[in-house]
């Protein structure tokens, strides 16, 4: 029998072609041929399963939380998100529709250890004047003036809490023993985490720093706040020290383009105000693989000023000014959109060498209710005070904008149920997540659970989309999304192949896209987005445009049925408008069919009336991360 | 008296403090805090405590408000319906089973349990062997007669090791004859020659304490469910299976409290079921036991009398139904659903048979059949209910692999085969299997089969094994099909299309496994059945519902329907609905999708309902062709097999019935 395998093994070795041009990314997972045995699962390495998390958790261990009524903490967060009824700080039982597969509690930096020490007096914070105050506000039933105390003493550069190590490296330990009390390798995967939230003047530039590792190598540092610094590069800085120091490995996620006015993806340095460089461009993509492009605050994929032909780019948008008082200009826009970025990082590739802007996608939530709720019919709000109630303040709440001038403010009712990240790997390990997000290979959704696979190739053809073999002939031939093909073959065209399969407890699908950004021959960018496979009999009308697939939402039930749209779809497509000298990335979006929204969930709950401007029925839906292309030399 | 106080209660009792208040967002804050602290956690937030509600009979508002208090705002908080499939192989032996050990398996408990939690684990012929996916749950069911005594005695167990020929063994095994050691060890026990001491209670016990002591370690509540069980292995004297595996509910405190009945104690079924109930009062435990392979029972698995020959009793069909509310219809050694000449008119009837002869090889004669197939005891059962009073094969389905490798395979593309002589290899399609003079069952025939899905709340021994006691689980050949079936009277086509069925099925009716009486005046019964691919296994060809009946004259009818299909297909004049094709490439072992679907749904209406007729209804659902491990094997070892050998096979799920009791 060993003769028989070694013959075999031989005989697969010789036959497997290894397409030259397609660039194996480092780590990338692959089979192994060689290595096969009788059992095809063994040497299986590739991905084979998503696992569905938020990398975006606030507890009351986040002053802006745990000051204002959060009262539940790291472990009632794992909890909850590993499938646990949990009542809320408002006293309302909670429940996901299914456990989550990942959780990184991110609670602020700044401040850490703060809320916790003000909820049980802790003599600590009790040596200070501002201290004793927060303390006795609190307790006096007036957390309002604790929060706005504690605000104001930020802005001013003025928190004699910033730097209190005795307040913050028990709180940071406390959150790394929960991470590692609930983390369960192949069960449930609970990564240590913080969010560092510097936002300069009100202008949000805020990371969440994702850790590989457990509590014996977090243990060694604190997080880094934007009392610190308010420059990323700073904070890069402090997580090469950090891997340099421990060994151990991190990442982090920028959110919230949309509230940065133009920040998030600016054509300078923050500090320095020089134009991005070379260097820069490395030590951005070295440090952050992956951008969380939806989330309660909006949706930041596009923008509809910047993608005027795109149908639905004009999704749960939040453009209206940042935290703070300026108000948003159009012209900040391309500095805050995921797919402006990732062309505008196509042209910063062909001038400096290397791309500033080539990141992956993800979803998560930044609820700061400690309950990872993403879905439209189980929507626990913000913040505490916006949890479920008749309360007008649940629609009405100024969320932000507050120092803005009139009409640059955002409210509670367009808040968005979003979103989840979605890890392709084979274990649920904090190692396999964590590696999957550093090689991009992920997605976001807007709050469901649809699964959709990627690959793109230049040798596939319509019938490897239906092979039994699918996704090891997808990694044998091609790269996954967050992958890269490289130097076309003559007479070659990228094609994609793509599987979408929709939520089991959720709607069905309306139609696969893809997303196509290039930098053309004049070096400007370009885009389009391509309907490649859709449910029914439905025909592209003479605008090439597909008409919509139809609304089953009965709004005032906030209810709707399946009775439209397709469970599964799958495409081949081939670029129409290749051109192997240009730069160019694809990613895929799958559009659900339209369901209520959760402000409709609310007013059939609650009795109360639907709010004006927001729809009553929303369209879900995925982003992939890109493939890119990248022309031979 | 708990009080049930739901989270609105608790709000409306916020509200009352703030009416009149138009509140700014801390002050509402303030009050919410302040009311929470004070009301509602003193109250105490009483969670709903019952499992599913199943088996609720009549539907009526009544009974729905009962499964679906009224709920909160999360609409997840406090839904107490299963919803999730948990995947299980509920018969799995290791080479602490004689039989297992003689074939050469050396691997034990621990190595069948890490492999079904999906590590990779080396064969016991050195084949590196791993799952596509985790199992979510397993019971590891070693034969209870002679259990772990080959490694005991291999390993050098020191008041083992004072007998010779005991000795001798363990000598042999370790100087690479283990085969011909377990051999004449099994050889000794069948002439009644085996040494005393491996009969020890004794070694019984410690034995038993360490496979207690394995499954404890491995159960891992939430994640991974190690049941406690064994195979009790009646031949009825002479190959006719009755094989039942014992399932605990409990854990190893309980389960030490005796050690498993084995054959040498009694080989009849009653006996069994007596020694489970003096278990269950002495330990205050639960168990049940699982038959399988009635096809190799040569008539005496549904037999009209007794062990002992006698009528069948109301007391006798009240135990049997008490213990063994579930019948394993799938495994290596066949699929048990049907036969072609019990279900002639049945297309899809002639599956994976092995219906020759019992397990020592003596053919079948005729009448047989008729007492080992499923449906047909179902069918038998609904008469038994009539005259006794009592239904005694009133059970669910799962499945099993039954495998002796240890390794829980139920895969085409990953079959490791029934024993460890049968592991991949050249040869095993021609070993083999059974022979004697009359009959030939070769190694092709084996099937690559089957796992269990459990519907349950979570993944913990309570949860899965009360999901088996109320037959809400069902069997399938290998894949991971998701299929949902209930039953009531209201059912209409709007249910089919709410995203989650489960939701119309629970307060409408009831899921498999499950009971309707009394049909309301003019009412038919309606079905509501949906399925789900396995992502990595074929599309579905069609949803089919089986009804069995007894008529006005007493006599027992089948009738299969197919209620949902992929395509546009349409059923011919003769009411059959075209076959769906085939995709596969033999030659390299792989299919396409490009036929059938993913997903099915449909409601169903009875169209022949009688209510005065006693009924069951399952569901079987079908996947597309595609390769049959024999098609894999001979890919992968370059061989060719006879056209015989089926080289593609249709998987299918079977569910649970819903019965109808006028």
């Amino acid at each position: 029998m060993a003769q028989t395998i070694r013959i075999l093994s031989a005989a697969l070795c010789g036959t497997l072609a290894l397409a030259g041009s397609v660039l194996a990314q480092e780590d990338a997972p692959s089979t192994q041929p060689g290595a096969r045995q009788y059992s095809p699962y063994p040497a299986q390495t590739f991905p084979n399963r998503v696992f569905f998390g938020d990398t975006h958790l606030h507890t009351s261990y986040s002053t802006d939380a745990g000051m204002i009524g959060n009262t539940l903490g790291p472990e009632e967060a794992y909890r909850f998100a590993r499938g646990e009824t949990v009542k809320s700080s408002t006293g309302l039982l909670a429940r996901l529709p299914r456990p989550l597969d990942f959780l990184v509690v991110a609670d602020h930096a700044e401040s850490l250890g703060a809320a916790p020490a003000i909820a049980k007096s802790d003599p600590v914070i009790l040596e200070t004047e501002f201290g004793r105050k927060l303390v006795e506000f609190v307790k006096a039933g007036k957390p309002d003036a604790a929060y706005d105390l504690w605000l104001k003493a930020g802005m001013e550069n003025k928190n004699p809490l910033a730097g209190e190590l005795r307040l913050i490296r028990p709180a940071w330990q406390h959150m790394t023993k929960m991470a590692d009390q609930y983390n369960e390798p192949g069960r449930f995967t609970a990564f240590i985490g913080y969010e560092w939230s510097a936002h300069p003047s009100g202008n949000n530039l805020h990371r969440v720093v994702v850790l590989r590792d457990a509590q014996d190598k977090a243990n060694q540092v604190v997080p880094i706040s934007r009392d610190d610094t308010v420059d990323p590069e700073k904070l890069w800085e402090w997580m090469a020290a950090y891997e340099q120091k421990t060994g151990g490995k991190v990442l982090a996620i920028p959110h919230n383009g949309n509230l940065s006015n133009g920040l998030m993806f600016d054509d300078v340095t923050l500090t320095s105000k020089k134009p991005l460089d070379r260097d820069y461009a490395q030590r951005r993509m070295r440090w952050e693989p992956i951008y969380e492009v939806t989330q309660m605050k909006g949706d930041g994929e596009a923008h509809p000023l910047l993608s005027t032909r795109d149908e639905f780019a004009d999704f749960e948008r939040w453009d209206r000014g940042s935290f703070g008082a300026q108000p948003k200009t159009k012209d900040m826009l391309p500095r805050e959109y995921a797919r402006e970025a990732l062309k505008r990082g196509l042209a910063y590739e062909a001038k400096l060498g290397v791309n500033p802007f080539k990141f992956g996608i993800i979803g998560s939530t930044d609820s700061h209710t400690s309950l990872a709720a993403t879905t439209e019919d189980n929507y626990f709000g913000k913040v505490v005070a916006l949890e479920p109630s008749p309360d007008p303040i649940r629609f009405e709440e100024v969320i932000a904008g507050r120092p803005a001038p009139k009409g640059s403010q955002m409210f509670a009712r367009q808040v968005s149920a979003s979103g989840l990240a979605a890890v392709w790997a084979r274990d649920n390990t904090r190692e396999a997540l964590w590696d999957a997000m550093a090689r991009k290979e992920v997605y976001a959704t807007t709050g469901t659970r649809l699964r959709v696979r990627v690959f793109g190739g230049f040798d596939f053809s319509a019938a490897d989309l239906q092979r039994s073999d699918f996704a090891e002939q997808g990694y044998k031939r091609g790269v996954p999304m967050g992958g890269d093909l490289e130097a076309a073959p003559a007479g070659k065209t990228p094609a994609l192949l793509i599987q979408a399969v929709r939520d089991p407890d959720a709607a069905n699908l309306d139609r696969i896209q893809v997303v196509k950004g290039w930098l053309d021959s004049a070096g400007k960018t370009q885009e389009k987005v391509y309907d490649v496979a859709w449910s029914g009999g439905r025909k592209p009308g003479k605008d090439g445009k597909l008409p919509a697939v139809g609304n089953t939402v009965n709004v005032k039930e906030a209810s709707y049925t399946n009775a439209i749209g397709a469970p599964f779809l799958t495409a081949h497509w081939k670029d129409p408008g290749f051109d192997p000298k240009q730069r160019a990335f694809y990613y895929v979006r799958v559009l659900e069919i339209p369901t209520p929204r959760w402000t409709t969930f609310d007013a059939k709950y609650f009795g109360v009336a639907l709010p004006k401007d927001v729809p009553a029925s929303i369209q879900e839906r995925a982003y992939t991360s890109p493939i890119w292309y990248t022309p031979g030399t | 008296v708990k009080k049930e106080f739901s989270a609105d209660e608790a709000y409306v009792g916020i509200m009352e403090i703030v009416k009149g208040k138009r509140t700014c967002i801390m002050k509402r804050l303030n009050v919410c805090l302040a009311a929470v602290m004070t009301t509602t956690l003193a109250s105490g937030v009483v969670a709903q405590e019952n499992a599913a509600v199943t088996d609720i009979g009549a539907i009526n508002a009544e009974a729905a408000a009962k499964a679906f208090p009224k709920r909160g705002f999360s609409p997840y908080a406090g839904r107490n319906y299963p919803t999730r499939v948990f995947w299980g192989d509920q018969h799995v032996h290791t080479g602490w089973s004689a039989d297992a050990g003689a074939f050469g398996n050396t691997l034990g408990p621990e190595e069948a349990l890490r492999f079904a939690r999906g590590e990779q684990v080396m064969s016991s012929l050195g084949e590196p062997a791993k799952l596509s996916r985790p199992l979510d749950w397993v019971a590891v069911t070693d034969h209870s007669d002679a259990a772990g005594t080959i490694f005991e005695v291999k390993a050098g167990n020191p008041t083992l090791m004072t007998d010779p020929l005991i000795k001798r063994w363990h000598d042999m095994m370790n100087a690479g004859q283990g085969v011909q050691a377990a051999s004449e060890m099994i050889k000794a026990q069948s002439n009644n020659q085996i040494p005393a001491a491996l009969k020890d209670p004794k070694l019984a016990r410690s034995v038993w304490q360490k496979n207690t002591s394995i499954m404890e370690k491995y159960n891992e509540p939430g994640r991974f469910t190690a049941f406690i069980g064994y195979e009790w292995t009646s031949n009825a004297g002479g190959g006719d299976n009755l094989h039942r595996n014992v399932i605990y509910r409990d854990g190893k405190d309980k389960a030490d409290q005796a050690i498993p009945m084995t054959t040498f104690d009694s080989e009849n079924p009653e006996d069994l079921w007596k020694w489970m109930a003096a278990w269950e009062a002495k330990t205050g435990g639960s168990l049940l036991a699982i038959p399988h392979n009635g096809n190799l029972s040569n008539g005496k698995m549904f037999a009209p009398n007794t062990f002992l020959g006698n009528p069948l009793t109301r007391e006798w069909a009240e135990t049997r139904a008490r213990w063994e509310p579930m019948y394993e219809i799938t495994q290596i050694k066949g699929d048990g659903e049907t036969q072609p000449t019990l279900s002639p008119t049945d297309e899809f009837a002639n599956f994976e048979k092995w219906d020759q002869a019992n397990l020592a090889g003596v053919p079948k004669k005729p009448g047989m059949l008729e007492r080992e197939y499923a449906r047909q005891a179902l069918k038998e059962g609904l008469k038994l209910e009539r005259t006794l009073g009592v239904n005694p094969f009133k059970f669910g389905f799962v499945s099993g692999t039954d495998t002796h490798t240890a390794l829980a395979t139920a895969e085409e593309d990953n079959f490791f085969g029934k024993h460890t002589g049968v592991e991949p290899m050249p040869e095993r399609w021609k070993h083999a299997v059974i022979q004697t003079p009359q009959v030939n069952v070769v190694g092709w025939q084996m099937s690559a089969a089957g796992y269990t899905g459990v519907w349950a709340t979570e993944n913990t021994r309570e949860a899965l094994w009360d999901a088996l006691k109320r037959k809400e689980a069902y069997s399938t050949t290998g894949p991971r099909i998701t299929v949902r079936f209930f039953g009531g009277w209201d059912f209409d086509a709007q249910d089919a299309q709410t995203r989650m069925p489960a939701e119309a099925g629970y307060a409408k009716g009831v899921p498999m496994g499950g009971d309707l009486r009394q049909a309301p005046a003019g009412k038919s019964p309606t079905f509501l059945v949906a399925a789900l691919k396995d992502p990595l296994s074929g599309n579905l060809d069609r949803i089919q519902i089986i009804k069995g009946w007894m008529d006005a004259k007493g006599e027992l009818q089948e009738k299969v329907y197919d209620v949902a299909w992929s395509g546009d297909r349409r059923p011919g004049v003769d009411g059959k609905l075209p076959a769906i094709g085939n995709t596969v490439d033999v030659a390299n072992a792989i299919w396409t999708n490009t036929i059938g679907t993913s997903e099915l749904i449909a409601v169903w209406k009875d169209p022949d309902f009688d209510p005065a007729l006693r009924a069951f209804y399952y569901g079987r659902v079908i996947e597309i062709p595609t390769p049959r491990w024999t098609a894999y094997d001979a890919k992968r070892f370059g061989i060719q097999m006879p056209r015989e050998v089926p080289m593609t096979i249709q998987e299918r799920a079977y569910t649970s019935p819903i019965w109808y009791t006028p």
